[in-house]
């Protein structure tokens, strides 16, 4: 045959000669894409990424956390979130917030960090930071996941699943590294401007700060299951000096959002208005349970969670599944404390978690300080943030109990009220953790649960893509296979 | 023939009769043919044993008497001769007519000596029932050919699928090829059905080998008419006129009306109310003068259905031929005007063309200009939810008036403020207010020359161009609600907005094709194809839209609020292929066939090179004595294939882009791709064998054909599922193989034939099954077409291809439904396999029936095995519409063919348990949460065309300049049997985007009927 290619070609060499030349061919590269990036062009996408999986619309973790929190429900005369309510849960269910957090914010982080220059350190210890504040939801919401094999892009599309403990162990050490790449970049490094660094504009004394603050919360997500942390553990990963998030030091993400198509705050999009002004598509569905309303009732920061209804000064709840109940003009949506404008920041950590953990952990031992004043002062970055004033009066009803029995129960409490409507998701993963609000309601007019779910069932995609490393699952295992850190 | 051997034979009794006693002599002379003299032709003088054969020169030398009748024959050309007086006959042996079938490069092949199968459909069988789209028109016709109409309306769009599935998630469109230049897909659909010669479907990639890549699917090759030399002036002209209308409605429920949980709701869509009693209740809101619509509580008969019109299809033709001794022309212009059954669908098409011929001596050219030209004007999706129209309708429960609401800006119930239905707008206000308007120009120019250097040695080169473009707009218009008109509606405003765009694309190709023909030995006849193809395409598109426009009524992004939308794309693919082609004809019986290509393309970055060939055989009459009265021929064919396959443009690149949103102000961000690309890639390969027989039977009016073919793709260019946990959602690689095997049967016959009666009957079948060997390694399952994340359309390994896979009851060993503590099924954790969608099993049944001047044609089609999932009745339950919904009166019922757990561990038949619920909750619920529930079986029986037809009887005529008249009757898909579980939709139905079916959804309208009349006359 090679004898008859020669043949055809030298017959048609003279037509072709040029025209054949592999230059000739040499035009299927996109004329209208880049083929790479760099860390300053991928950051700002990376951490506008993790908005929208994290808080963002309606696929997001907050909207479910929100739901699982018993914080939220439907109006009466919306069907609406009825997989969530009615814990329709298998492996179609929610698929985005595993997969979301892969593809969108870890995927790009992942291609930061992957970056050898050494003038991009600082971005790469940006992106081991959020890479650890995404595997540790992931790990919270299904246990064992891929990590020591994921993001390898087209080099292994089948990666293992890691053992769950195993990840929260190695997040622990990312965290501590990006601390050091921190604390040991050289003058070369470029520190990323307010451009680049969406969240905290370079400031990376904060970024270390953050760090520590995760490494808390990877820690005391353990505290509450014998055997799976000490004393130790906490002297070595948090208790450097770095310190942790204090009062006003919330993590906010914006990348500039502003009332037009495609830049409102995701989260804003979805609850809020549409760029012209009207309702939001899940605006009117989206009302408070009857729950919350009436556990706020004498809380100041409810008028800022809760919207008043119509133009009056009550505040009114729903049941979930209340198909036919009150309609949504009759009841409370979003308030203005959570739901501000297109242009509000997105909420990564608050300062008033930091506080509430560093409250658990004083109160715990693991680290030095007065447990009150971390709740103390955990509740007043609450109010602050909401714009709720003072907290003063509030913390005379609601004060400390000081008490070790008890004091967890305060603390998580506190951090289910400051949390709700901005990450609903940490409330429903603490709630699994201490068993506190402990009177949070499973989901009323539904057959499917006793308990409310106590994880994410792994997604489709992943028995279609990756069966032989995909733990097998069944319906029933939401509601009983505990992610390992739960009792 | 036959009457000419009679004529012989009358001649040679004469003969006989007269010179019985002649002496014997020499007779000698020169046998020729269109190539000069043959060498090794037989001459043998009849009944007798003498014979010879003719020398290098062609010369021949016998001995004969006077009287005697010699024979001369070679291959399958024969003369016959009767000496007479003299001794010199030198004999010419014309090539007998044979029929021709029109290959790869416009080649033309005997079709009695073709190896691999194809088939041929006429103008005539096209024509018969006044198609507006020649694709459509094919539906039945053609063994192993599958037609898919994926919706209706004004201008429909459609899969051609041959010999089943050959790429995972590559194109399986077939190649089109009109009057042998390349072209897109769409360009059939757009044809001029009446300028349509002949289409001739290659089915396999035996047949397409010369066309390389491109011709994997198989191909149609499309001969557009010519003018025939000699003719003069001939004028034809056609008229046709149908109504389409609505024929298979979904089957709704109409016991129960809106509302919830049993309470009647005066705003609601949802018709989960009370059972309709016929008492007076209100119907939407009250307005602010007081008024309100108070309506008998009761079903109204096609109440949805009444809002859909007759569609009407004009097309006219018209259509000028002829010719000298030396030139051919024909032209013709066709308009068609379409429209919808949606009122105000609107489409217009218009075609034009040219072809003309000259011969000077041993130079012809030719050449072929044709413009189409189209415009559409539909209803778009719209509303506050941005659905599809018919979404809209459907959502209206069974006892509105929706037809009184036409007037939608006058009458006050019908207005946005006083339409009755508080989450969907009245859907005629939608048709006004969105609207997507879109045309295109296609110019189509082709020259090409031909040259005979020698007897043996001819040349053609071809040049062609098709230029494209389309525009299409669609606009929103703003809909503003008055507060004080409507003070319980929630404010919904929409504002008014416009996307438009353009396309344009060219497509230049370049052919030279050489051919040798010659006798290489004795009885060997040798044709060489040397050809060269240069294919070129490029394509650049543009589009900018805006929100929010501020100046009512017009739709420019100019005068938008916020920023601009829109982007541009570009992409280009070269193409050059070499190939040759050796056909040996070994005497009569055996012909032999090779071919190979070698292709470069653009699209495989670093190995441009790549290659196709095949082999064929095939042995007319292998056994000659069983050719007699009975069988006519005998031909059985084999041929093996191996194809280079380059992927589509792009596949191979990975691109970094600039996400939703961004640049927020100057804040700019690129993200890494989702879609990756592998770091290498090579060309695939589909391996293909096919073998088969043709018998010709009782003088060839019986006609069997039978095939058995099997293809193999490997290397697949696939784009492959992933972990997302890798970071990508999708990676294109080499990767996946799948087999498509089956066999076709086509049996054709003219079960009467005389002067006044004829009969014929065709039946043709296919049986294919496409099966998915792999995918990408470690992944078994890959989505392919639509899919939710509860139901969808896979590739499945080791299933048939495509699958649907859905949730599902869970079940027990014999195949009772699981229920659990409270009575309810359990759907399944995993989606489970719920068939395949296309089907393994397509039957066509051609008839027709002509009576003197009558003709009666039909065509149907019959397609089983396969399953349809309808999201459209999916997304119904929530409504409460459905028929199932009602079908246990609303209450709590003990679920049929359940088992129950009544003692930890023993489960048995249950008698007496009842679902948790009877209403919205079960429904919507756990009902719609098992995908297995909307899945039907989706065989249909469908009766295609039928057409009656009237020639007038040309004594009427003689005396006129007219040449003839012909009028009929027409009706299209009058008929359509489907299974008993399908009360919804034809379950062909998919959206346009999708190349396989299986999968429904709300942008589909329901199926309709088309009844009209066609006139042609000649001049």
């Amino acid at each position: 045959m090679k004898i008859l290619n020669k043949i055809l070609i030298a017959l048609f060499v003279v037509g072709f000669a040029t025209s054949c030349s592999d230059d000739y061919f040499d035009v299927n590269d996109s004329q209208n894409s880049p083929v790479s990036s760099t860390p300053p062009l991928s950051l700002p996408v990376a951490q506008k990424y993790t908005v929208d999986v994290l808080q963002g619309g309606y696929n997001s973790m907050n909207t479910l956390g929100n739901l699982w929190s018993y914080s939220w429900a439907a109006g009466g005369d919306y069907v609406y979130f009825t997989d969530e309510t009615l814990y329709l849960v298998t492996s179609g269910f929610r698929t985005g917030i595993y997969e979301n957090a892969y593809v969108l914010p870890l995927r790009n982080y992942d291609v930061i960090e992957k970056n050898t220059d050494p003038k991009y350190t600082n971005y790469v210890a940006i992106a081991k930071i959020m890479k650890s504040f995404h595997f540790q939801y992931l790990v919270d919401a299904y246990g064992d996941v891929p990590y020591s094999e994921a993001l390898q892009g087209a080099a292994n599309t089948t990666p293992v699943f890691d053992d769950a403990n195993a990840i929260y162990d190695d997040l622990i050490v990312q965290l501590s590294a990006a601390q050091d790449l921190i604390a040991n970049a050289d003058a070369s490094a470029l520190v990323p401007g307010s451009g680049n660094d969406v969240m905290l504009h370079g400031d990376m004394a904060m970024w270390s700060k953050f760090a520590n603050t995760l490494k808390l919360r990877i820690l005391l997500r353990q505290s509450e299951k014998a055997g799976l942390v000490s004393q130790a553990d906490f002297d070595a990963a948090v208790n450097n000096g770095i310190g942790f998030l204090g009062a006003g030091e919330n993590i906010l993400c914006n990348p500039g959002y502003l009332n037009d198509t495609n830049k409102q705050n995701p989260f804003y999009a979805a609850f809020g208005k549409t760029v012209a002004g009207d309702p939001a598509a899940n605006a009117n569905a989206t009302r408070a349970t009857d729950y919350a309303i009436s556990k706020l009732s004498v809380d100041p920061r409810r008028a800022f969670i809760y919207k008043n209804v119509g133009t009056g000064t009550t505040y009114a709840g729903i049941a979930q599944n209340n198909v036919g109940g009150p309609n949504s003009a009759s009841l409370s949506g979003i308030g203005p404390g959570v739901l501000s404008s297109a242009s509000q920041d997105g909420v990564i950590m608050l300062a008033a978690e930091s506080l509430f953990l560093q409250a658990e952990a004083a109160s715990k031992g693991y680290i030095v300080g007065d447990a009150e004043s971390f709740y103390n002062a955990g509740v007043q970055a609450s109010f602050d943030y909401l714009g709720a004033g003072s907290a003063a009066g509030y913390l005379t009803s609601y004060p400390f109990p000081n008490s070790t029995a008890v004091n967890l129960e305060a603390i998580i409490y506190q951090k289910w009220v400051a949390l709700i409507g901005i990450n609903g998701f940490e409330s429903w993963i603490e709630y699994r953790r201490t068993g506190f609000p402990a009177d949070l309601p499973v989901a009323p007019n539904q057959t499917n649960s006793t308990v409310i779910p106590v994880r994410l069932l792994y997604p489709t995609s992943e028995y279609a893509a990756n069966p032989d490393n995909v733990p097998t699952q069944s319906s029933g295992d939401a509601f009983t296979s505990k992610v390992f850190w739960q009792n | 023939m036959r009457s000419k051997f009679k004529w012989i034979f009358t001649l040679l009794v004469a003969f006989m009769m007269q010179f019985s006693f002649a002496q014997e002599k020499t007779v000698t002379g020169v046998v020729t043919d269109e190539l000069g003299p043959v060498v090794g032709a037989n001459v043998v003088v009849k009944g007798t044993t003498n014979a010879t054969t003719t020398d290098f020169d062609g010369k021949y030398s016998i001995k004969a008497k006077s009287g005697d009748v010699l024979e001369i024959s070679f291959l399958e050309s024969k003369k016959s001769i009767t000496v007479g007086a003299a001794t010199n006959y030198n004999v010419e042996l014309k090539q007998e007519l044979k029929e021709v079938v029109i290959t790869a490069y416009g080649i033309a092949r005997e079709t009695k000596k073709l190896a691999y199968a194809t088939q041929k459909v006429q103008a005539k069988e096209l024509m018969q029932a006044a198609p507006v789209n020649p694709v459509t028109a094919l539906a039945g016709k053609v063994s192993g050919l599958n037609i898919i109409t994926k919706n209706n309306g004004v201008n429909p769009s459609t899969s051609i699928i041959l010999r089943g599935y050959k790429g995972i998630t590559g194109d399986n469109s077939a190649l089109i090829v009109i009057d042998g230049i390349i072209q897109s897909g769409t360009a059939l659909n757009s044809l001029s059905p009446n300028d349509i010669e002949s289409i001739n479907v290659l089915k396999g990639a035996s047949a397409t080998a010369l066309y390389g890549s491109q011709g994997r699917n198989g191909a149609l090759i499309v001969t557009t008419k010519q003018g025939s030399k000699e003719t003069g002036l001939s004028v034809e002209f056609n008229s046709s006129y149908t109504v389409e209308k609505i024929k298979y409605f979904p089957e709704l429920q109409t016991t129960f009306g809106p509302g919830f949980n049993n309470e009647y709701d005066p705003y609601e869509n949802t018709s989960w109310g009370p059972r309709f009693d016929g008492v007076p209740r209100r119907v939407g809101p009250i307005l602010n003068d007081g008024s309100y619509q108070l309506l008998p509580y009761q079903a109204i008969p096609d109440n949805r259905k009444d809002f859909f019109v007759d569609g009407i299809t004009k097309i006219n033709t018209i259509a000028l031929s002829g010719g000298d001794e030396k030139s051919t022309f024909y032209f013709s212009a066709q308009r068609s005007d379409v429209t919808g059954i949606t009122p105000k669908d609107e489409y217009v098409k218009n075609n034009f063309r040219l072809n003309a011929s000259r011969t000077s001596g041993k130079f012809k050219i030719s050449t072929g200009v044709s413009f189409f030209n189209d415009k559409s004007n539909v209803a778009g999706d719209g509303g506050y939810q941005t659905r599809p129209l018919y979404w809209s309708i459907i959502n209206t429960p069974a006892n509105i008036p929706l037809t009184s609401y036409k007037d939608w800006r006058n009458n006050k119930f019908a207005t946005p403020e006083g339409y009755f239905n508080e989450y969907y707008q009245n859907p005629y206000m939608l048709i006004d207010i969105a609207r997507n308007r879109s045309t295109s120009n296609r110019l189509f120019s082709n020259v090409k020359f031909n040259y005979e250097f020698t007897k043996w040695f001819s040349a053609a080169y071809s040049l062609s161009g098709t230029f494209f473009n389309s525009y299409a707009k669609n606009t929103r218009d703003a809909v503003t609600y008055n507060p004080v008109l409507a003070p319980t509606r929630t404010d919904a405003n929409t504002v008014a907005s416009v996307a438009e765009g353009t396309s344009t694309n060219t497509r230049i190709t370049s052919d030279l094709v050489l051919t040798f023909k010659r006798e290489l030995f004795k009885d060997v006849k040798g044709t060489l194809i040397l050809g060269n193809a240069l294919y070129t395409y490029k394509e650049n598109n543009l589009n900018v839209g805006g929100n929010d426009l501020f100046v009512p009524g017009l739709y420019n992004p100019s005068v938008r609020t916020g920023e601009l939308t829109g982007g541009s794309s570009a992409f280009q693919e070269r193409r050059v292929g070499n190939f040759a082609d050796l056909t040996l004809d070994i005497s009569t019986f055996l012909s032999l066939n090779g071919a190979y290509r070698l292709d470069r393309s653009s699209t495989l970055k670093d190995s441009y090179d790549f290659y196709t060939y095949g082999a064929s055989l095939s042995m007319l009459d292998a056994i000659p004595s069983l050719k007699g009265d009975i069988m006519s021929f005998w031909k059985i064919n084999g041929s093996y294939s191996k194809t280079g396959f380059a992927p589509s443009i792009g596949f191979i690149n990975e691109t970094y882009a600039t996400p939703a949103g961004f640049p927020f102000g100057d804040i700019v961000g690129l993200a890494a791709p989702t879609n990756g690309a592998s770091a290498t890639f090579s060309p695939s390969f589909t391996k293909s064998y096919e073998f088969g027989t043709e018998l010709g039977m009782f003088n060839n009016r019986l006609n069997i054909k039978a095939n058995y073919f099997n293809t193999t793709t490997d290397n697949e260019f696939l784009t492959s599922s992933t972990s997302y946990a890798s970071g990508l959602a999708a990676l294109r690689l080499n990767s996946g193989s799948m087999e498509s095997k089956g066999i076709e049967l086509d049996v054709n016959g003219s079960i009467i034939k005389n002067d006044n009666f004829e009969w014929k009957l065709g039946v043709n079948l296919s049986k294919i099954k496409s099966e998915v060997l792999s995918l990408s390694d470690g992944a078994d399952r890959l989505q392919t077409g639509l899919a939710t994340s509860e139901v969808g359309i896979f590739a499945q390994v080791g299933e048939s291809f495509p699958s649907l896979y859905g949730t599902a009851y869970t079940r027990d060993a014999e195949g009772h439904i699981m229920l659990n503590a409270d009575g309810d099924p359990i759907v399944s954790s995993e989606l489970k396999f719920l068939g395949n969608t296309t089907p393994d099993l397509i039957m066509g049944f051609n008839t027709s029936v002509r009576y003197k001047q009558f003709t009666l044609s039909a065509v149907a089609d019959y397609k089983t095995g396969h399953k349809y999932y309808n999201n459209l009745v999916d997304a119904l339950e929530f409504t409460g519409s459905t028929q199932h919904s009602a079908s246990a009166g609303r209450e709590p019922f003990v679920f049929p063919n359940s088992v129950y757990e009544y003692t930890p561990g023993v489960w048995s038949e249950n008698t007496n348990i009842t679902t948790s619920n009877g209403g919205f909750d079960f429904w919507t619920g756990t009902y719609n949460a098992i995908k297995e529930n909307y899945v039907v079986d989706a065989t249909t029986l469908k009766l295609r065309e039928v057409a009656l037809s009237y020639e007038l009887p040309s004594k009427y005529l003689d005396k006129t300049f007219i040449k003839g008249v012909n009028l009929g009757f027409v009706a299209r898909n009058i008929i359509m049997l489907r299974s008993a579980q399908n009360k919804y939709t034809d379950p062909e139905f998919t959206n346009d985007s999708q190349q396989v079916t299986g999968f429904g959804t709300q942008s589909q309208l329901p199926p309709t009927a088309s009844y009209g009349f066609k006139l042609d006359v000649k001049f």
